[in-house]
């Protein structure tokens, strides 16, 4: 989990983004790969889900930032399609719901470190949204207070 | 280049304008004295900050090629080296009031059980005070930046008279102060320098939560708005921006006689002059231009003929610990904002219960990040994926505690800063070098701040986050430097005297964290303005009896 200094150099790198956003770093067919994927990892409930979020749009940003990780997220996603072929002859996104859990479940499994990569990435990109903080977390703070109430149930005192 | 040389002697030239030169400035410009503030950057400008900028609204800004202020120095535009296995993570915030703009903002007094505790123990020398020489300051520095706390008063945590109101405990911690007290540990209310209510005409605190990206309203101290702007209205400040001074300079009789620095954007080499030079640049980077101001009265450096100054740096080594209480688990998401940070606070006591113990010194533990967050970084320790993942990360965002004890360093002469063959920076100037290590005695405390983590949270029968026993955060994490230029009664073994001043320059003062001998286990910032306002007071004092 993150320390404050990591949060910290987060901003950092936040900050030297480019100023427009440039051309996709994945292509259609990996494009959808990743949302099949991430919306796995949070699928949608009574609350949205990562693709409602915007998550396959953060993923690609965040490729685009961090050039240098594409390589081998390339070659992440190739090899989910690649047990894809192997146990259903047929790519990851044309797969059943089933189908795929079972995919993912082995990755989980396993420790497989591109699907902890994604998952990491999903959970960054969905629990700073609206839909994922303030939504499904309900998230209300960065307001402005007349007063901080702390908690106020006698029982937590003990 | 021509250097550009100015023929005005100023009364006191102060490198640096965050907590130690700020104060310095203010204090001195008060009783008259004229000072010129070199500052390596600018002012930040508070109608710039993103205090206010929902998570999500980030990026819409970026794509706007909008940019939040730069707080921290970009390591290539002025780089550092350390020893290749023992990284040092140096964080540096160059502009008026440094690192104060975005700092953590708790204030602890130092008590004997620190300025004592290498007398006690024989590591080191002790402090050159005693908590009685510096509580009075500590009464005025609270007064004057408004600190808000409780009314407990300890060996290891003195009280205060003049603390604001402490803001009400989150639930977590309320939960966490209960298991704790059924352990026998006592968490006392923060001490944090947050404005609970109007102070000196300030607007108190909103609870937004922000002050990390900067406190649009200042309702917390900031060097540059609670100092500097006063000194600057007395008329007697001058202060140069984006003047990143390399050395002090000294006259035949090795006296300090101005500072060199370069002007941040052209590089232009300048000169000024001074009858008194204060280095507060912060610790590594007062070190370092102090090893870089050689000359034939001081070839090892100024004021370091006994080849104390950059040794003995100690910091703090650190780590975190997260669980999740059950009485929180599964409840609606509340504010938990408050001041930002923790509002709860555990003070040392493991010299206090009779057993003996295979280390020496102690720890504290502070708990920022407790209660629902901007972000759940939890979850990535989490297993799995799907709707039940979902759940589980919604159940336990309200339930969080996050725990993160911080243990004295001891310091050791190897572990320091030089500046010895180390490359240049873009002004030809030698960068430092930090080569810092911990040793078995931190490796011992380490293990019982995971023993004392963990029971806490074992006893509010938290669900603990899975973490790695003995990992600490990469050296220089804490943010609190200290050592490299220490105070000390023996001039043979240490660079100062208890008012900053150096045993060897007479007119050359160090105000910042380096002049502490310990790193204790507390967060420093108002044991350096006290000891800045009493070491300015002694300074004007020998001014004014013609001494200096
Ligand atoms: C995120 C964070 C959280 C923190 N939390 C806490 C906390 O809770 N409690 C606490 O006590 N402390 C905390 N600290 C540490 C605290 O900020 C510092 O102890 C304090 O600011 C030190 O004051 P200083 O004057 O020594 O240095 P700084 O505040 O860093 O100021 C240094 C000044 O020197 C200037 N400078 C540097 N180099 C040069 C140069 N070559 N020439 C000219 N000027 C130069 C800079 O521009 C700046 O004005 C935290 C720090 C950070 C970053
Ligand atoms: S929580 Fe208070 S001190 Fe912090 S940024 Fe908001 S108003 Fe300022």
């Amino acid at each position: 989990m993150n320390s404050r200094r990591q949060l910290l150099k987060g901003v950092a790198t936040a900050t030297v983004l480019p100023i427009l956003p440039a051309a996709p770093v994945l292509d259609p067919e990996q494009s959808k790969l990743v949302a099949a994927l991430v919306d796995l990892i949070i699928p949608r409930t009574d609350t949205p889900g990562a693709v409602d979020a915007g998550v396959p749009a953060y993923v690609n940003r965040h490729l685009e930032n961090n050039p240098a990780q594409q390589p081998r997220f390339g070659a992440g996603l190739r090899a989910v399609d690649e047990q894809s072929h192997l146990q259903f002859k047929q790519p990851f996104a044309g797969l059943r719901p089933e189908q795929q859990t079972a995919i993912l479940q082995s990755m989980s499994d396993r420790k497989d470190p591109f699907f902890k990569f994604i998952k990491d990435l999903t959970i960054d990109g969905y629990y700073s949204s609206r839909e994922g903080l303030a939504q499904e977390l309900g998230w209300q703070g960065q307001s402005m207070l007349p007063e901080f109430k702390g908690c106020t149930h006698p029982e937590h005192k003990g | 280049m021509q250097i550009q040389k100015s023929a005005v002697v100023h009364d006191v030239i102060i490198i640096g304008s965050g907590a130690a030169g700020g104060m310095a400035a203010w204090n001195l410009t008060r009783q008259g004295v004229n000072v010129l503030v070199l500052d390596a950057g600018s002012k930040f400008r508070k109608s710039a900050f993103w205090s206010h900028v929902k998570p999500w609204e980030w990026q819409v800004r970026l794509d706007r090629g909008q940019r939040p202020p730069q707080f921290y120095v970009d390591p290539r535009e002025q780089p550092y080296t350390f020893t290749k296995d023992q990284p040092f993570d140096l964080m540096r915030v160059w502009g008026r009031g440094g690192k104060t703009n975005v700092w953590g903002r708790v204030s602890l007094r130092y008590g004997d059980v620190d300025f004592q505790g290498p007398a006690r123990d024989g590591w080191e020398i002790p402090w050159p005070m005693r908590y009685k020489d510096i509580s009075p300051y500590y009464d005025k520095v609270e007064q004057l930046i408004g600190v808000c706390g409780g009314d407990d008063d300890q060996d290891s945590l003195p009280g205060s008279r003049y603390h604001l109101p402490p803001p009400a405990p989150r639930c977590g911690e309320q939960l966490l102060r209960k298991a704790a007290r059924g352990i026998g540990i006592s968490l006392v209310a923060g001490r944090r320098a947050v404005l609970t209510k109007e102070h000196n005409g300030r607007a108190p605190c909103h609870y937004c939560g922000a002050c990390g990206k900067g406190c649009d309203i200042s309702a917390f101290f900031n060097s540059s708005d609670y100092l500097l702007e006063p000194a600057l209205r007395t008329g007697k400040l001058t202060v140069i921006d984006n003047a990143v001074a390399a050395r002090v300079l000294n006259n035949p009789e090795g006296r300090a006689s101005g500072v060199q620095y370069f002007d941040r954007a052209s590089g232009a080499e300048h000169t000024v002059r001074g009858r008194i030079v204060i280095v507060a640049a912060s610790c590594i980077d007062s070190t370092r231009i102090l090893l870089n101001s050689k000359s034939s009265q001081h070839p090892n450096g100024i004021a370091n003929s006994n080849d104390v100054i950059g040794r003995y740096l100690c910091e703090q080594v650190r780590f975190h610990m997260y669980g999740f209480v059950p009485e929180l688990a599964g409840t609606a998401a509340l504010n938990d904002d408050g001041i930002s940070g923790e509002h709860i606070y555990m003070p040392r006591y493991n010299h206090r219960d009779g057993r003996k113990r295979d280390y020496l010194r102690g720890f504290g533990m502070q708990f920022w990040g407790s209660g629902a967050q901007s972000q759940a970084q939890f979850a990535k320790s989490l297993d799995g994926f799907g709707a039940d993942f979902k759940r589980g990360v919604k159940r336990r965002y309200p339930a969080l505690v996050a725990l993160h004890p911080y243990g004295e360093v001891l310091p050791r002469r190897d572990n320091r800063v030089t500046v010895e063959g180390t490359p240049k920076d873009r002004y030809g100037v030698p960068i430092a070098k930090i080569e810092y290590k911990t040793g078995e005695n931190e490796r011992k405390m380490v293990e019982e701040m995971y023993d004392v983590a963990d029971a806490m949270l074992r006893a509010a029968k938290a669900e603990i986050l899975p973490y790695r026993r003995g990992h600490v955060d990469v050296a220089g994490s804490a943010i609190h430097e200290h050592g490299t230029c220490r105070m000390g009664e023996d001039p043979k073994r240490s660079a100062l005297n208890s008012f900053c001043q150096s045993h060897e320059v007479k007119n050359l003062f160090v105000v910042d964290g380096a002049a502490f001998p310990t790193a204790t286990e507390k967060n420093p910032t108002l044991t350096i303005l006290a000891l800045a306002w009493r070491a300015t007071d002694h300074l004007a004092a020998e001014m004014r009896a013609g001494r200096l």
